[in-house]
C-alpha cells in the first residue's frame, strides 16, 4: 500500500480511502459490509471514510462496529453539515447544530475521537468564523483531530483558511471533492490552490457511480445493486441527474477504446489516472464486495503512459469543453 | 451615462470604460485623443490603460496618449493603469517585486503626466514574487498618495480570496476590483470568481466584452477575418486563437438572432447583457470610432427582458456541456 501525508499534516493515510456510503443499502448488506471494513486494513488501507448522514447513520453505525477491536490502527472520517433531523437547525454549520451533531457520530462511531471531521457542504447562512471557532473547540477537547471540508469554491476553501490564520484557529487541512475522467473542473481552480498551498485532496465518485466501469449502457435499465438503481435511498435518482448524461456515455465509450489499446482494466485505467496526479491525495472506493479490493488497490501500481494521459485530455477536451481561454494566466 | 461604485469603495465610475489596449496601433494618434475626449464628453469617466499597452514594441504609448488627452481634465477622470508585463530587458523589468513595482508606478507618471493613479492593477500574477511583497508594496503606494486603489488582473479566484486573506491579516490596503474577460461565450468567471466578488464587495471590470470583434457580426467562419482587432500584428493571432472557432461563430449566429428579434443590434446587445449582472461594475469597451463610441454608450440604457436572458443561457449551454460540478451552491450572504 502507498501512504501519503493529508496535506501539511503529519497524519498519514492510504492513497486508496474505504468510501463507506452505501453501507448497509441495496448495494452491500451489512455483514458484508463488515467484512469488506476488515479485509481493508489487512491489504493495508488505513482510511475510511463516513458521514452522519449516510443512510440516516446506519454507515456510521456500521464503520464502528468494524473497526471497534482496530480502531487505534484507523484514520476515521466523518462529516457534518446535512440534515439529521426535520428541525430549522439540524442542518447546517451554526456551532448549535455540530456541537449536538459531534455526540451523535462519536456515539454511533462507539469512540471518543474523530481523526477527520469534515464540513460536508458550505453553509451560507452561518459564518465561517462561527463554524471555524466551533471546530477549533472541538479539537482543544479532544474530539476531533484535523478539519476539512468538502463540496467547497476553491475561493471559499481559501477564504475560510485565511479566516481561521487571522484568528488563529484550526484550519482545514483538507478538501474532498468529485473527481473523475468525466467530471475534471477542478483542475481549474481547486487543485491549482491545493498544489499551491500542499493542502489534502480526497476525491469521490473516481468511477463517475459506476459509469466509467463501461458496463452501464444508455437504453438500457442500470442493473440491481448499482448506484443508479439503489432505491433504498434516493441515490438512484441523485445519480441519474449527476452522471447519467447523453455525452458522459459518449466519453465512457471513447475511454473504453483508449483503456482496450493499452490493455486495461476499465476500474483500474480510471483509478489510476487520479493517483497519477500528486496532488491528488487519495480516492474514495465505494467498495462492495471482497473482490473488488484487490481490483481497487491494484490500480495504485498502475502507472498510465503519457500517450493514456494526452488521450484521457482529449476526451475530456472534446466531449465537455473546458475553459478554452481561461481568466488567468496559469503557472 | 450609469454610473455604479466600484465594490466597496466609494468611487464611482461609468458602466463603460473605455480600453485603450490598441490607441496608437488599430487607432491613429491623432484619432486616439479624440476619442478619448469624445468619451469624457459622452459621459464615460474610467479609462483603462496598462503600462505596456500598446504592445511590446511601443509600450507606454497609450499611457502617453491619455496623459495628452486629459491634460486639464485630470481631476474628472478615474485613470486605471497596470504593473507586471515586461518593460525592458533587464531581469527586474518585469514581474510585482517591489523593486520593479516602485520603478514602473514612476514611469507610468510620467506618461499619463500625473502624480496619482486611481486604480493600479497587478496585470497577470507573478510565481516569482510572494503576494505579500507585491501587497507591501503596492499598499505603500497608497500610503505615499501615489494610487489611490489597488486591483489585480487575470487572477483566479483563489488567487484573489488568499491577496484578501493576506491583506486583512497584515492591514494592508486591498484588491478592491478584477478585471478579468467577460462575454456571452466566455462566462467562467461566474463559477467562483463572481460568487467571491460579490460575497466580498470586489468590484469586477471586465475585459473583451464582445469577444475581440467576434460578437461584433462583422466576420464569418472559413473567411479570413475583417480587418480590424483580428488582423493586428501582434494581438491578432492571440484573438483568432482564443475565438475564432466554429461552436463560437454557431453561438454568435445565435445572439444575432435574439438581439434581431428584440430590435437591438449584436454589439450593443452583448454588452447590455454584461452589464445586466449586477456584480459587473464596468464593461471595457475598446472602441475605435466615435460612432462605435456612441452605439456603445447607448448600451447602457438597454434593460435586457428575462426572454433575452434565458435565450442567452441557452447559447451557454450549448457551448459548456453538462457535467457534475464540484461546489453547493446556496445563497451567499453579502455584507
Amino acid at each position: 500500500m502507498e501512504y501519503k501525508n493529508l496535506g501539511n499534516t503529519g497524519l498519514r493515510v492510504s492513497r486508496i480511502c474505504l468510501g463507506t456510503m452505501v453501507y448497509g443499502t441495496d448495494e452491500v448488506d451489512e455483514p458484508t459490509s463488515i467484512k469488506i471494513v476488515e479485509r481493508a486494513l489487512d491489504v493495508g488501507i488505513n482510511f475510511f471514510d463516513t458521514a452522519d448522514v449516510y443512510f440516516g447513520g446506519q454507515s456510521e453505525g456500521i464503520v464502528g462496529k468494524a473497526l471497534k477491536k482496530k480502531r487505534h490502527s484507523a484514520v476515521l472520517a466523518t462529516k457534518v453539515g446535512f440534515p439529521m433531523g426535520p428541525g430549522l437547525m439540524d442542518s447546517g454549520l451554526s456551532r448549535w447544530h455540530i456541537l449536538q451533531a459531534v455526540e451523535g457520530s462519536l456515539r454511533r462511531l462507539g469512540t471518543d475521537y474523530i481523526d477527520l471531521y469534515y464540513v460536508h457542504a458550505p453553509d451560507y447562512n452561518t459564518p465561517l468564523e462561527e463554524t471555524l471557532r466551533t471546530f477549533d473547540d472541538l479539537i482543544h477537547q479532544g474530539k476531533v483531530r484535523y478539519i476539512g471540508c468538502s463540496n467547497f469554491y476553491a475561493w471559499h476553501f481559501c477564504k475560510a483558511r485565511a479566516v481561521s490564520e487571522f484568528h488563529n484557529l484550526s484550519q482545514f487541512e483538507c478538501i474532498q471533492s468529485p473527481y473523475n475522467l468525466l467530471t475534471r473542473d477542478i483542475e481549474i481552480e481547486l487543485l491549482p490552490y491545493c498544489t499551491s498551498e500542499r493542502l489534502g485532496v480526497t476525491v469521490y465518485n473516481p468511477l463517475a457511480a459506476g459509469l466509467l466501469s463501461g458496463e452501464y449502457d444508455a437504453k438500457k435499465a442500470p442493473p440491481k445493486g448499482s448506484r443508479f438503481s439503489n432505491e433504498k435511498t434516493d441515490f438512484n435518482k441523485t445519480y441519474r441527474d449527476r452522471y447519467w448524461l447523453d455525452n458522459n456515455f459518449e466519453a465512457v465509450s471513447r475511454l473504453k477504446q483508449i483503456g482496450s489499446e493499452h490493455s486495461r482494466n476499465m476500474v483500474q485505467f480510471s483509478l489510476a489516472w487520479i493517483l497519477n496526479n500528486p496532488t491528488i491525495t487519495s480516492i474514495l472506493c465505494g467498495i462492495t464486495s471482497l473482490e473488488q479490493i484487490e481490483v481497487d488497490v491494484a490500480a495504485i501500481d498502475l502507472k498510465l503512459s503519457k500517450e493514456e494521459l494526452s488521450a484521457c485530455d482529449e476526451v475530456w477536451k472534446q466531449y465537455f469543453r473546458p475553459p478554452r481561454y481561461f481568466y488567468a494566466k496559469v503557472m | 451615462m450609469q454610473y455604479k461604485k466600484v465594490g466597496r469603495t466609494g468611487m464611482k465610475v461609468s458602466r463603460i470604460c473605455l480600453g485603450t489596449m490598441v490607441l496608437g496601433t488599430q487607432v491613429s494618434e491623432r484619432d486616439s485623443i479624440e476619442l478619448i475626449k469624445g468619451a469624457l464628453a459622452a459621459g464615460i469617466n474610467f479609462l483603462d490603460t496598462a503600462n505596456a499597452y500598446p504592445n511590446p514594441s511601443v509600450a507606454g504609448l497609450s499611457e502617453e496618449l491619455i496623459g495628452k488627452a486629459i491634460k486639464g481634465e485630470r481631476h474628472s477622470v478615474v485613470v486605471a493603469t497596470k504593473v507586471q508585463a515586461r518593460m525592458g530587458p533587464g531581469p527586474n523589468d518585469e514581474g510585482l517585486s517591489r523593486l520593479h513595482i516602485m520603478n514602473a508606478v514612476e514611469d507610468s507618471l510620467r506618461r499619463l503626466q500625473t502624480d496619482y493613479i486611481d486604480l493600479y492593477y497587478c496585470h497577470f500574477p507573478d510565481y516569482d514574487t510572494p503576494i505579500e511583497e507585491t501587497l507591501r508594496a503596492m499598499d505603500d503606494l497608497v500610503h505615499q498618495g501615489k494610487v489611490r486603489y489597488i486591483g489585480c488582473s487575470n487572477f483566479t479566484a483563489w488567487q484573489l480570496s488568499k491577496a484578501l486573506g493576506l491583506s486583512a491579516l497584515h492591514n494592508l490596503a486591498r484588491f478592491d476590483c478584477i478585471e478579468p474577460p467577460y462575454n456571452l461565450l466566455t462566462r467562467d468567471i461566474e463559477y467562483e470568481l463572481l460568487p467571491l466578488c460579490a460575497n466580498e464587495g470586489v468590484g469586477v471590470c471586465v475585459y473583451s466584452p464582445i469577444a475581440s470583434e467576434l460578437l461584433s457580426g462583422r466576420h464569418e467562419f472559413g473567411k479570413p477575418p475583417a480587418e480590424g482587432r483580428f488582423t493586428l500584428d501582434r494581438l491578432g493571432p492571440l484573438c483568432l486563437d482564443i475565438y475564432w472557432s466554429e461552436i463560437n461563430f454557431k453561438a454568435v449566429e445565435q445572439c444575432k438572432k435574439i438581439a434581431r428579434d428584440h430590435g437591438r443590434t449584436l454589439p450593443q446587445f452583448a454588452l447590455a447583457w454584461v452589464m445586466s449582472n449586477e456584480t459587473i461594475t464596468a464593461a471595457i469597451s475598446g472602441t475605435t470610432s466615435l460612432e462605435q463610441l456612441k452605439e456603445n454608450v447607448s448600451a447602457t440604457e438597454i434593460k435586457l427582458s428575462q426572454e433575452e436572458l434565458q435565450a442567452c443561457d441557452e447559447v451557454w449551454k450549448m457551448l459548456r456541456p453538462p457535467r457534475y460540478f464540484y461546489a453547493r451552491d446556496g445563497r451567499l450572504r453579502t455584507r
